[in-house]
């Protein structure tokens, strides 16, 4: 092990800045031990402590700055580097950049900034978001736990002003070409997307991409506008100003199924609009958007093909169910089931993204008649214990119940890595079904952090003579900041059979678990 | 060393308590001693620091409040560390708020229940948002180190032995990352509690004491004088509304003051919330 060390004498950092020294030393496999600290006589006892006092450490003063390493190899040119490049970043934003600590000294800082983007607890998000609206700016409110009562207050000041107020609880949208919050980088286009589901949106874009398309915004509304309380209010407001939009033709509607009469509402609105549309209601009715002269989509990735077609000047059709021939789908079918054990029958879906969950239990209910999970779709499927699968099972880990003190998934792996080794434990457990969401705001290497624990529970099925087959789709693009090519590949190197699109993963995974 | 003189006078919008005599008991020439993206600190001859932040942060006894286009205008020129500024000609604070400390009322009656039901709930909401780098992560060897001194120090104020109860918190000035290490963090916040909770002030004068005699030794120059001014009684406005709400405040009143606690360094918030909520159950037990 190797100890080295960096003294800055009488020198002054902010707090944020040495953090983010620390997390970056941190971060990396080759270093062992760091420690980022004023020379204070106690802090050098703790250097010390973990063995990383010296000489030179010795006679630093409590005005001098440590940094000090111990690493399995000496790339502390390499640390000192990025570290400097830290450091000196924060010195040379000074007097350029300002960094507003409340919304009114942002306002009063960017005051033709026309949008904010909100992301704080719960109990103030709403406060803000009010503040926000009167200073005449369209919001974003990623923050969930504000209450439907105030939701409705929110929206109506918004609709009064002519403003977007998407959220609470929104967590996907690109505003001329910005994605903010949890967002895939796609190609530009003319399809615009009204969505009141985060990862249903993500996928439709990310599928858009997949097909050739490209999008011209998206605006999320939050799950709940479409409730009776709401009345869709920022669905119809979404939906007129993409109707307003030149470079918007196509417009995609996606939620989860509204009442009726508020699906009316919506549906009308989209009439008014006069540009080409597709609905996916998901697992909703169908005829009603058909009445209105709408495509309606069987699955998200159904809209987005329809989306395209339309876009291009051509004639919608149901998207195929698999990329792959059929031929070439039973084969791999048969070929994960030949390796299994008798006693393995269930399907175990781990899902990071809620619409995406919510999918995949339409798809499965409608092949299967039910399956169970923690946002069933009956009653009669809600696990009792919503941490313990039960037969055929598909979870949303980005639930409130799991997200409790910890990042969602798609920010942080462990609740997901934690569960994956749960199942394994199950023989009866046949297949694994995950998605994994790359783009702006996910975790910056998802695939890397959920093999490991893949390959583990591999390892466990095959030390008891069985198999465990793993399905996954990467909803994400190749223009994503994650390497959407080296996130498929660390998948493929688990032993992971990977899917084009979330209903595909899903119909592969029933494919394998049917008849067993 | 330079002397440089602007072309014409800021207008501070507040000051610190403190600032009118600190600039009354010095020649008003001061040395930039540290620059940060939205602090600039001068130092005079005896080591008191005075901090210019730009509007809308929170101010001490020792700082001064600009707005935030004239502290952009101020932050543009070139200014650099050692640098002697003539501040009668810097700025002009005479139509400039002053913020006085919050004035401890002792004929408001601590609610016992009402502090143990609002300590639970700052506690609650301290696990779920504060920042676990310094005092609060469980297994970070600052808190490791801190842990033992705690447990003397408590038993120590319980059996009234408030000298040694001083000296024993007194070991934590200087523990920690950050530029204000956690420990003085944290010491910050049980000086705040204390002073507000009422307690008399032989139960911490000794360690009042020790930090404005001693703890210049301990810890860096910046972080030095924070401690002092909270050995003085004076704290962030933002320290005392945090504690206060605590104390007598509701649960909405404890989540607006945490709120901008959070907004404090990096953990340096929650390592002052830490130190607070410590402090008002060290004054429970106490009474």
């Amino acid at each position: 092990m190797i100890a080295k060390w960096l003294i800055k004498e009488n020198s002054y950092y902010d707090s944020v800045t040495l953090m983010l020294v620390t997390k970056e030393i941190e971060a990396r496999d080759d270093v062992e031990n760091a420690v980022v600290v004023m020379g204070t006589d106690l802090n050098k006892d703790l250097l010390n402590n973990v063995g990383l006092l010296n000489d030179e450490i010795r006679k630093t003063t409590a005005n001098d700055l440590i940094i000090a390493v111990k690493m399995k190899e000496d790339k502390f040119d390499e640390i000192v580097a990025k570290v400097e490049e830290l450091l000196s970043k924060k010195t040379s934003e000074v007097g350029e950049d300002y960094t507003p600590p409340t919304l009114d000294s942002a306002i009063k800082h960017m005051p033709d900034s026309n949008m904010v983007v909100i992301s704080l607890p719960g109990a103030y998000a709403a406060d803000e978001a009010k503040k926000a609206l009167e200073n005449d700016k369209h919001v974003m409110l990623f923050s969930d736990n504000v209450t439907i009562e105030q939701e409705r207050e929110l929206k109506e000041l918004a609709v009064s002003k002519g403003l977007l107020m998407m959220g609470p609880d929104c967590g996907t949208a690109m505003i001329n070409q910005v994605p903010l919050c949890f967002c895939n980088k796609v190609r530009k286009g003319n399809i615009g997307i009204v969505g009141a589901s985060g990862t249903g949106t993500q996928e439709i874009m990310v599928q858009i991409d997949r097909f050739g398309g490209g999008c011209s915004q998206v605006i999320g509304t939050g799950g709940r506008d479409l409730k009776k309380e709401i009345g869709g209010m920022m669905m119809t407001l979404g939906i007129q100003a993409l109707a307003a939009d030149p470079n918007t033709e196509v417009i995609v509607l996606v939620s989860k199924p509204p009442a009726y009469e508020i699906a009316e509402k919506v549906l009308k609105t989209l009439k008014e609009s006069g540009k080409k549309a597709v609905v996916n209601f998901i697992g909703g009715d169908d005829e009603l958007v058909r009445k209105y002269g709408f495509i309606a989509a069987n699955s998200l990735e159904d809209a987005a093909y329809k989306a395209v077609a339309l876009a291009k000047g051509e004639e919608p059709k149901d998207a195929p169910l698999f990329e792959e021939s059929e031929e070439m789908i039973d084969k791999m079918v048969a070929d994960e089931r030949a390796k299994m054990s008798p006693d393995q029958k269930y399907l175990r879906g781990l899902f990071s993204g809620g619409t995406l969950c919510d999918e995949a239990l339409k798809l499965f209910t409608k092949e299967f008649g039910g399956i169970y999970s923690n946002i069933a779709l009956t009653d009669e499927y809600q696990l009792k214990d919503n941490k313990n699968s039960y037969k055929h099972t598909a979870l949303d880990l980005g639930d409130d119940e799991f997200t409790v003190g910890r990042p969602h998934p798609m920010i942080d792996s462990y609740t997901r890595q934690q569960m994956i080794l749960k199942e394994a434990e199950d023989q009866e457990v046949a297949v694994l079904l995950m998605d994994v969401v790359l783009g702006y705001g996910s975790n910056e290497d998802p695939a890397g952090s959920l093999a490991d624990h893949i390959k583990l529970a591999k390892k466990k099925f095959a030390d008891r003579g069985q198999y465990l087959s793993v399905v996954a789709y990467v909803c994400g693009t190749k223009e994503d900041p994650q390497n959407y090519e080296q996130q498929i590949e660390k998948l493929k190197d688990a032993g992971v059979i990977l899917m084009p699109s979330n209903a595909q993963a899903v119909r592969f995974a029933m494919k394998v678990v049917r008849g067993l | 060393m330079i002397t440089t003189k602007l072309h014409g006078t800021i207008k501070a919008l507040k000051v610190g308590e403190r600032v009118g005599y600190l600039l009354n008991n010095t020649d008003s020439k001061l040395k930039i001693h540290s620059i940060f993206d939205h602090a600039v600190n001068f130092i005079d001859r005896n080591d008191w620091i005075i901090t210019l932040l730009p509007e809308s942060y929170c101010i001490g006894p020792q700082g001064i409040i600009l707005d935030h286009k004239e502290f952009s205008k101020f932050k543009s020129m070139e200014l650099n560390v050692m640098d002697l500024w003539d501040f009668s000609e810097l700025l002009s604070i005479e139509e400039a708020e002053v913020v006085s400390r919050k004035p401890l009322d002792n004929s408001i009656p601590i609610d016992m229940f009402r502090v143990k039901a609002n300590k639970e709930y700052f506690h609650k909401l301290l696990n779920q948002s504060g920042n676990k780098n310094g005092m609060l992560g469980k297994t970070s060897i600052y808190r490791k180190y801190a842990e033992p001194i705690l447990e003397e120090f408590s038993n120590l104020f319980i059996d009234r032995k408030y000298k040694e109860a001083g000296q024993k918190l007194f070991e934590l000035v200087g523990l920690g990352p950050g530029l204000t290490p956690s420990g003085d963090d944290f010491i910050i916040g049980v000086m705040a509690s204390f002073k507000f909770c009422g307690m008399k002030k032989e139960t911490f004068a000794d360690l009042t004491e020790l930090i404005i005699n001693k703890a210049k030794s301990k810890t860096n120059i910046i972080s030095f004088n924070i401690l002092r001014q909270g050995a003085l009684g004076g704290f962030l406005e933002w320290i005392e509304d945090m504690a206060l709400s605590v104390i007598h405040g509701n649960y909405e009143d404890i989540e607006k003051a945490f709120k901008n606690m959070l907004k404090i360094g990096s953990s340096s918030g929650s390592d002052i919330s830490a130190g607070i909520l410590f402090g008002i159950e060290e004054a429970m037990n106490l009474s």
